[in-house]
């Protein structure tokens, strides 16, 4: 089978800085929650003695679960989403932990929530000692559920789903599901090292405030929040994440290009910290934004890695360590088996480009070579860039009808952002906690419009700069009965916490 | 050539409409009270705020901050503009921070951001006047922002110990408190509790210290008066006083004996005006179309209507003065003009000159109705003697171009307007009023509410349909009556609905404004909104049959809840906003979830309690936004923990239907049927 792209260079294998893990579609944000309820519960989403994928729909339709426990799962059914033949297709969110040992992926497949949430914002905040014991636990709880019946054996003032299929779920031991939280948050190299990320920090803050939030409102309710928040939280990491390789492209080619100075570290970082900041942008007619992410990053990886391998060719010293093993790249220079960007950057600054280009610019060169991989030409179609593609599909509003999607796309597959109520609720959620979090005193500290755009903005969804948006975000706040102030006030507002107080 | 009769009032009048020289109050017109001034509320705090000025005659020590607080045109410029007066007029001296005065603005749009107010012979000011701080201070400013230059300068005032009256609009306050309670520098400063009492809306007055060096006053009174969707009309008669201004006898008296004052316009919809009955209906008229919109007529919205109706459209007029124009028009014989202008025409027919074929509906079909109406009465028009003063008064229908259809407060009285939608001729239960109305012109009885301008027209109506017999014009006779009958329908069904104050939805709006209107007898209203929140409950649950009617709430496809517990905590109930929020009604769910009910989505419930409406008529998207509210108000209330009296419904992809009920906190499985 021929290849779609250049091999990957030892210096980019996994932990390196830029390092993409791969990933694959998700049909539904309930695969979503299944998927982290697995490795939370079990360690593994996948099942290494079946070679076959199976999500809970085949479990609620075959005979390998009780009939208590099918009626749990029909209780948190999502909507009716197009048919599959003749039958109805939906999807199911297991409403505990013990019901996602009935679904799995398969032994090949890749593990989006562990590379991309756990062990994206997640991992990090916990390298940087601010995911402590405390909150780690707070998961754990959540997952178990705060007022589930079994944890006190007593059905007085319990969640009402904790009493079905009380006997059958099987649930995993809170131990065993602190053990695999630690163990899918354990300290790797990420992006930013231990500097001080804020989109890694928001995520993980507002994941908190998730978990927190459960045994505040119904398990059923609390369950579509996660699945809210999963699906957008995730995607907006990614797509922040796949950044990095275009940064890393551009500062490679100005170096081997020799045009201006090599960035300094701060400017290395700031770039990397501010990688999620206007990723997405509303607008009155559908556009390629996504897309062009998707496709930005393809060519970025090809083109780096033709670079590299090209520097690894002439210094292939400079890429191992005194032991002979490949040294991986990092932001600094974390010890002599990481290489860091400035070094790599040096090299490619005195390197005789000439020679290896046949007298040609290095950008033309890098795009004559690099047009000859299926995954620069078609950079949605081959390779990773398809997986990558398909798994954002999450963020679109056909993904389910549950209302947390974020895109509408028309038929030639242009995006636009609509946001859905549940999306919007969430962000109002979430919004009120971050306000109370910044010591922001209750009394009279209104949830206001401007509260809700500056942490969509935070998530790289930048309502602020298009005329379109705000109106939007209005008309969408008015749709979903949580614009409760006067639109003359502008983004002042009232917005509404869909929970409450 | 004697100069024709001229009424200076109407000439003045023009200018308050909204692209008028004094439709915006300012510093330059603040030396002279504004052509219809009327009385406020706030008359005491007018003298309280002028001797709060003051140091040194003993009035009181206290400085006073009184801030206007309200969207445009809310007529918080006109207030500051009465207090500028009242202190002129008291010897103060109100000058900008050049030291150029008030009373010699150097140029026409003179719009300092801030004003200071001395005491006559005082070398320091006592207070600052601050018109309009929901713009910027600095607009070449590369930080541009209204709430910081309102922090400098309530920071200034508080430093300085003065008073300070201030304009401001709801947002530039929310931006302010919002940046102000996140520093823990500002929020500690005095100052600041008077933006945090702005905002909270709770405490409207209050008491401050001020700064701690050389003060004017030692401390502040500070006052709020919230402008925002204070109803001019509801529980408010600023605009019958606005009328009874406009209308005073005194300012009409430059017509006794004008030529033309039988067929002016101007004069008859003042006379109508200043009659009881019409007047009552007028109003009535606007206050439905009021709450049809949501939105209340905000002051500078309602002196154009008052000058719309008494001095008519100034694109009319092509330079002339209104008068002049008038004559013009009388000279020419051209009725139809001034039918135009009379207030039945104004209100409905502002946006169709002449009550002829409107816009709406698809562009291209619109305008071949156009051309067909167009063309029958040009058919007339061959059929009419050269000199007859119908063919006059017929002319300028045909050709257009002399009455404008863009007549301001479009909001109101535009294509789409809110009176507008009120037209009675949209109203089947109104189809038999034209006839009514007919038949009583035709008894030969003469009918106050009719002026001679509608005589007239009557007449030419009757000439026409005449012409067009005697001429039998069969190739489209038909179509020629078709079009003059509906012509003339149109303007009779707009006149009778002036003169009795028959509306298009008439009956819903009074039913919703008098659920909003607080002041009246609750217990009165209370077995309708019984019946009304019944109402609500049936068109809401998604199958009634199969809950025996009972409340059961959709929380997603596979799951309802149902119960006593849910349908008590969870019963849709009716309630009136705050005052705050205008003339809105809003359905309650739960303890926080709220639900804005729209006039129109009122309506809709009262047809279905007191006609036969089927209940798929209800807007979908209405429907879906508040059963949506429910469920919301479902997931934030507690229904999964509850002991007792909490039943759900599970659904599963086979439609197969479960119900579990939880008594004494046990979940008990129950079968359906």
């Amino acid at each position: 089978m021929p290849r779609n792209e250049p091999s990957r260079p030892a210096c980019l294998r996994d932990g390196s800085l830029g390092f993409a893990p791969s990933t694959g579609v998700r049909l539904a944000p309930e695969l979503l929650v299944s998927e982290l309820f697995r490795e939370l519960g079990y360690g593994d989403s996948r099942n290494l003695e079946c070679s076959k994928q199976r999500d809970l729909r085949d479990a609620v339709n075959d005979d390998s679960i009780s009939d208590p426990e099918r009626l749990l799962l029909d209780t948190c059914r999502g909507e009716e989403r197009g048919r599959r033949g003749s039958s109805i297709h939906h999807f199911y969110a297991p409403a505990y932990p013990g019901l996602s040992r009935h679904a799995w992926l398969r032994p090949k497949s890749d593990r989006t929530m562990r590379a991309y949430f756990l062990g994206g914002p997640l991992a990090h905040e916990k390298a940087r000692g601010r995911l402590r014991q405390a909150s780690r636990r707070r998961v754990v709880n959540a997952l178990i559920g705060n007022n589930s019946a079994h944890v006190e054996n007593d059905c007085h003032g319990k969640e009402i789903l904790s009493l079905i299929a009380l006997q059958e779920r099987n649930d995993p031991p809170a131990s065993d599901i602190a053990d695999h939280l630690d163990a899918a948050l354990k300290p790797r190299s990420t992006l930013l090292g231990g500097h001080h990320d804020p989109l890694a920090q928001l995520l993980c803050e507002d994941f908190l405030e998730i978990c927190s939030l459960e045994g505040g409102v119904p398990r059923r309710e609390w369950l579509f929040f996660l699945a809210a928040y999963l699906r957008i939280a995730t995607a907006m990491w990614m797509l922040a994440h796949l950044q990095a390789t275009v940064f890393l492209r551009d500062w490679l080619l100005d170096a081997c290009e020799r045009s201006g100075r090599l960035p300094t570290l701060e400017k290395v970082q700031s770039k990397l910290v501010e990688r999620y900041k206007r990723l997405l942008h509303p607008s009155s007619s559908p556009t390629r934004e996504v897309a062009q992410h998707v496709e930005n990053y393809m060519q970025s990886r090809v083109e780096l890695r033709l670079m590299v391998q090209e520097l690894e060719g002439t210094h292939s010293g400079k890429f191992r360590s005194a032991s002979g093993d490949p040294r991986r790249l990092s932001l600094t220079s974390e010890g002599a088996s990481w290489l860091p960007l400035s070094k790599l950057l040096e090299l490619a600054r005195g390197m005789e480009w000439p020679r290896i280009t046949g007298g040609e610019r290095v950008r033309l060169w890098l795009t004559r070579s690099a047009e000859g991989w299926p995954a620069w030409r078609s950079p949605r179609a081959r390779g990773q860039g398809k997986n990558i593609d398909e798994f954002l599909r999450v963020l679109r509003l056909d993904a389910d009808d549950s209302g947390s999607g974020l895109l509408d796309s028309d038929r030639r597959g242009a995006m636009k952002i609509v946001p859905g109520h549940r999306l919007l609720q969430l962000f109002a959620f979430l919004a009120t906690k971050r306000k109370v979090r910044a010591k922001h005193p209750q009394d009279g500290g209104k949830l206001v419009l401007r509260d809700i755009e500056s942490h969509l903005y935070e998530y790289g969804i930048d309502f602020r700069s298009s005329s379109y948006g705000r109106p939007l975000l209005m008309e969408k706040l008015v749709e979903g009965g949580l614009l409760v102030g006067s639109p003359d006030a502008g983004e002042s507002a009232e917005v509404l916490n869909p929970v409450g107080n | 050539m004697s100069m024709p009769y001229v009424n200076d009032f109407v000439t003045k009048l023009v200018r308050l409409q909204q692209d008028g020289k004094e439709a915006i109050s300012g510093p330059v017109n603040w030396l002279t009270p504004p052509l219809l001034e009327v009385a406020t509320e706030s008359g005491q705090t007018l003298t309280e705020i002028t001797d709060a000025m003051a140091t040194q005659r003993g009035h009181t020590d206290r400085g006073r901050w009184h801030w206007l607080i309200g969207s445009p045109g809310n007529g918080k410029s006109a207030k500051l503009g009465q207090i500028a007066r009242s202190l002129l007029e008291a010897g103060f001296e109100i000058e900008d921070k050049d030291g150029v005065s008030i009373k010699q603005p150097t140029s026409d749009d003179w719009l300092p951001y801030l004003l200071e107010v001395r005491e006559a012979g005082e070398r320091y000011s006592s207070a600052y006047l601050v018109q309009d701080a929901s713009v910027v201070r600095h607009p070449f400013d590369s930080d541009c922002n209204p709430a910081k230059d309102l922090r400098e300068i309530l920071r200034e005032a508080w430093t300085r110990g003065l008073s300070l009256i201030l304009c401001t609009n709801w947002g530039v306050l929310q931006r302010l408190f919002d940046e102000g309670h996140t520093d823990p520098a500002i929020r500690g400063e005095s100052w600041f509790r008077a933006v945090k009492g702005a905002v909270s809306a709770s405490n409207q007055t209050s008491s401050i210290p001020t700064g701690d060096g050389r003060t004017v006053f030692d401390e502040i009174k500070v006052t709020y008066e919230y402008l925002d969707n204070r109803s001019l009309l509801v529980g408010n008669d600023t605009f019958e006083q606005l009328l009874d201004k406009a209308t005073e006898q005194s300012r009409w008296k430059a017509c006794a004996g004008c030529p033309s004052r039988s067929l002016c316009p101007m004069r008859a919809n003042r006379d109508d005006l200043s009659s009881g009955d019409i007047s009552r209906h007028m109003v009535d008229t606007l206050r439905r179309a009021e709450a049809l919109s949501g939105q209340t007529i905000v002051f500078r919205e309602a002196v154009a209507l008052v000058s719309l109706f008494l001095a008519g459209c100034p694109n009319d007029h092509g330079g002339r003065m209104p008068c002049e124009w008038v004559h013009d028009q009388v000279r020419e014989g051209k009725d139809f003009n001034l039918l135009a202008r009379r207030l039945p025409m104004l209100l409905f027919g502002s946006s169709r000159p002449y009550g002829l074929t409107g816009h709406g509906g698809h562009v291209a079909s619109a305008n071949a109705v156009k051309r067909e109406e167009l063309s029958s009465l040009k058919a007339v028009r061959e059929l009419l003697d050269r000199s007859s003063a119908v063919r006059r008064a017929l002319t300028p229908v045909i050709c257009g171009g002399e009455i404008s259809s863009d007549v301001g407060v479009e909001r109101l009285v535009g294509p789409d307007g809110a009176v507008t939608k009120l037209d009675p001729s949209l109203d089947p239960r109104h189809a038999r009023v034209p006839d009514e109305f007919l038949a009583k012109v035709s008894s030969g009885t003469p009918l106050s509410e009719l002026g001679l301008i509608e005589y007239r027209c009557l007449e030419h109506w009757d000439e026409m349909f005449k012409a067009a017999e005697a001429g039998q014009i069969s190739s489209q006779g038909s179509e020629v009556f078709f079009w003059l009958r509906r012509w003339q329908t149109t303007c009779l069904a707009w006149m009778a609905a002036t003169s009795s104050g028959r509306n298009a939805l008439r009956p819903e709006l009074d039913a919703y404004l008098k659920f909003c209107d607080t002041s009246g007898e609750p217990n009165s209203r209370r077995a309708e909104v019984l019946h009304l929140e019944r109402t609500l409950e049936q068109i809401l649950a998604p199958d009634p049959a199969s809950e025996n009617g009972a409340l059961h709430i959709k929380l997603s496809e596979s799951m309802s809840l149902a119960g006593r517990w849910a349908e008590h905590e969870l019963r849709p109930r009716l309630q009136q906003y705050d005052k705050r929020h205008g003339i809105v009604l809003r359905i309650k769910i739960g303890d926080v979830h709220t639900f804005v009910v729209s006039a129109e989505t009122f309506g809709w419930l009262w047809r279905r309690l007191h006609l036969w409406l089927s209940d798929v008529s209800f807007k979908p998207d209405v429907l879906s936004a508040l059963r949506r509210t429910r469920a919301q108000a479902a997931a934030a209330s507690h229904y999964s923990v509850q002991d007792d009296d909490v039943t759900i419904i599970v659904t599963d992809e086979q439609k197969k239907k479960r119900r579990l009920v939880r008594t004494q906190g046990e979940l008990v499985p129950m079968s359906i049927g």
